[in-house]
């Protein structure tokens, strides 16, 4: 009896073992395999494979904008995407294929930030969106992109990606809590903000003036949008013009004139610096003001549901002649040469539609992510949406009056300079001194990349 | 007398009191995580905090629900889940009896081997792991997902421990009688080991099911997702929306529940079946 129970026991997992080696997704036996491989369809249908890092919410605009190219262009042209998930950043299922060089199973287009955009600039399988911008059959022109979105993903003045989710750094504010304290407008420069803050904490229930954890992003930023023409983060522009190798705001003075400036908010005593629930703490009046992406826009919306007044503006200036503004940040489409002529032409066929007016136009619709294609403002359906909603057009006007200067560095190793930034600046609002901050921030980071590059060296 | 029985009572009141107590607070995340997956957004990160939901919705299990294939995803987290599990049991218990009941050229090298395993941090294998799998055309398979945690060289330990606690005399009167190596080792070996084999079941059962990197790099098709993948689809970047997080959490606990309560039993009952000597 027991050897029957066993010699049934035993073949029940043979046969799972069996199945499950065979079983692909599709569930059609003996198809298991990469999901490159064509399924059975006719020969006209090129299969393309999209790797985004989207979730939540926008994960259905994600899916709306792949479901709307394959009903529309991707009918018309024999093109079906199929739209995968990887977690932010994305880039772990791409560096493990890139190591084994498994071209099967890479994508066709992936979605990439900034901060990844170091790990694929010199990978030859890349199809620069330069080369494609050039065709005469492409129907979306560099010209008809926001420039310093297309800034944000060029080196050496040619375009590697194309912006794709894009948003800007903004001030958000209570402006039933800045009447109340007898100011009528945002802070211009930070110094101005310094002066708000204890002044609105003292005359409101807010218990802190301004809440922001500066790290890399928002350091970036403040470095960005210095000067006339705005500064350098890195050295060789950030990394747009060969490869960024230190902190150039460190020789510059500008990381200085920010830490200068922001130790007076510091000093305020009606600062939060570090990050909790941004979104929350903001809509229930804990915080007068939040500094934080634009794609922030919908969901404080949400819960701030009418409960007071609140505005969003361009972040205060580090001095009063700064040209300000902000840097396109957020995630480009790249795409990958897997030996297959038809499917870059069909990626390329995608990337255009994904930033065309129309597909941008969803990210309006629902976030406060950024147009990128500059015939979105021109839409019939954006212009109802900001004569609803003035707050969404804000970031769009921050990045367009911002110079192609104002760029995101390709820093490498740049989830450790991240760490060092973040490390020093909260340091710093527990009492540490502006020299100190800085000789952590430049040394930190300098010594990251010199790390990454003796085990990435330059060729 | 009364006073005695009276202190006793008391006695034994507060002990229970502080037995439930900690259940209590062990348990309270799970609870917490249950209340938030009914409430609304916009009342999880309140001030004060609500423990309960003010007004209960559904809405949260919904969205877990249509915004990612989740229940697909229950069902590979279960298989990938199961056939590891099962093999890891009958590869551990079977290398462990090797290991404990025989004598051979090797043997202790071959274990301090297979221990030696447990040292490579996972991360420090997965490109290779993943060359390997990707070559042999496995990318998108349940076995592929399986592949790597089809053995545990803990279990091997834990196992090979448990039988040495066997006399040897036992298996050589059994060999006396008539019984060869594998009927010794199906009718008695395994059958009284069922305590350690069903705590070591439930361990590698929710180990697997915890996976998160592995199953995400060996699949590219949205189908082939484990379980905690979809969790991970449903947060968002932009804002913390923990109510439709908590949903899924909850819907991806329940088969891992179901599991330990259906054990729990076996590996009590197998340890009352040892406490009665014959």
């Amino acid at each position: 009896m027991m050897k029957k129970r066993m010699m049934f026991l035993l073949s029940i997992v043979l046969i799972l073992i069996a199945v499950t080696a065979c079983v692909s997704g599709t569930g059609d036996i003996n198809s298991g395999g990469s999901a490159a491989e064509e399924k059975e369809e006719p020969a006209a249908v090129t299969e393309l494979t999209f790797w985004h890092s989207m979730d939540g919410s926008y994960l259905d605009i994600v899916n709306a904008q792949v479901e709307a190219f394959n009903n529309s262009i991707g009918v018309e042209k024999g093109i079906h995407v199929s739209a995968v998930y990887n977690d932010w950043p994305g880039t772990e299922s791409l560096v493990t294929a890139m190591a084994n060089n498994d071209i099967k199973n890479m994508p066709d287009v992936i979605q990439l930030y900034n901060e990844s955009v170091s790990l694929v600039r010199n990978y030859e399988r890349i199809i620069w969106a330069e080369d494609q911008f050039a065709k005469d059959s492409s129907s979306v022109k560099k010209s008809d992109i926001l420039e310093n979105a297309l800034a944000s993903f060029a080196i050496d003045g040619k375009s590697i990606g194309v912006p794709y989710n894009i948003s800007a750094l903004l001030l958000y504010y209570n402006k039933t809590f800045m009447e109340a304290a007898g100011y009528e407008a945002p802070p211009a420069t930070i110094a101005e903000m310094a002066e708000m803050l204890p002044v609105i904490t003292s005359k409101t229930d807010a218990e802190y003036g301004l809440n922001v954890c500066i790290q890399s992003f928002e350091l970036n930023n403040y470095i960005a949008t210095q000067g006339s023409q705005g500064t350098y983060f890195g050295n060789n522009a950030s990394g747009h013009n060969g490869y960024m190798t230190e902190l150039a705001c460190a020789d510059d003075g500008s990381l200085m004139a920010f830490l200068t400036e922001w130790k007076k908010v510091i000093d305020s005593g009606a600062y939060k610096p570090v990050k909790d629930s941004y979104n929350e703490e903001f809509a229930t009046g804990i915080n007068a003001m939040l500094m934080t992406s634009s794609s922030r826009i919908n969901s404080i919306g949400e819960l701030v549901d009418g409960k007071f007044e609140w505005g969003v503006a361009p972040i205060p200036t580090v001095a009063e002649g700064d040209i300000g503004g902000a840097y396109s940040s957020g995630g480009g489409l790249f795409m990958i040469d897997r030996d297959d002529s038809s499917k870059a032409d069909a990626a390329w066929e995608f990337v255009q539609y994904m930033i065309s007016a129309e597909a941008q136009m969803m990210w309006a619709n629902g976030t406060g992510y950024v147009p990128v294609n500059v015939g979105t403002v021109e839409l019939e359906e954006y212009k109802n949406i900001t004569e609803s909603n003035p707050r969404v057009p804000v970031a769009y006007n921050v990045l367009l009056g911002s110079s192609a200067q104002e760029v995101g560095a390709f820093c490498p190793a740049s989830d450790s300079v991240d760490t060092i930034i973040k490390e020093a600046m909260i340091a710093f609002s527990q009492g540490g001194v502006v020299e100190d901050v800085y000789r952590a921030i430049t040394d930190g980071s300098n010594g990251a990349m010199d790390a990454y590059y003796r085990v990435n060296p330059i060729e | 007398m009364k006073k005695t029985r009276r202190i006793k009572i008391f006695k034994e009141f507060f002990i229970q009191l502080i037995y439930v107590s900690i259940g209590i607070l062990i348990i309270f995340p799970i609870l917490y995580a249950l209340s938030v997956s009914f409430m609304e957004n916009k009342d999880v990160l309140t001030k004060p905090i609500n423990l309960l939901p003010p007004s209960a919705t559904l809405d949260n299990y919904s969205i877990a629900l249509t915004r990612t294939p989740l229940l697909r995803y229950l069902l590979n987290s279960t298989i990938v889940s199961l056939i590891s599990t099962i093999s890891r049991i009958i590869m551990g218990s079977m290398a462990a009896y090797a290991f404990s009941f025989y004598e051979f050229r090797g043997k202790k090298a071959l274990f301090a081997l297979a221990m030696a395993t447990m040292m490579i941090p996972p991360d420090v294998l997965i490109i290779a792991n993943y060359g390997t799998i990707s070559k042999l055309g496995l990318i998108n398979t349940y076995f592929g997902m399986c592949s790597i945690f089809l053995v545990s060289a803990n279990n091997i330990f834990l196992l090979r421990q448990n039988f040495l606690s066997y006399s040897t005399s036992l298996r050589d009167a059994a060999y006396i009688d008539g019984c060869g190596t594998i009927r010794f080792f199906t009718k008695i070996l395994i059958p009284t080991s069922s305590p350690i084999l069903f705590t070591l079941f439930i361990s590698s059962f929710v180990s697997v099911w915890n996976q998160y990197v592995w199953p995400m790099l060996v699949t590219k098709e949205n189908e082939m997702r484990t379980v905690q993948v979809g969790v991970a689809m449903l947060k968002d970047r932009e804002s913390s929306i923990f109510a439709p997080i908590m949903a899924a959490v909850i819907i991806a606990l329940l088969p891992t529940l179901i599991i330990f309560i259906l054990f729990q039993r076996k590996i009590v009952a197998g340890m009352m079946d040892g406490s009665v000597k014959a």
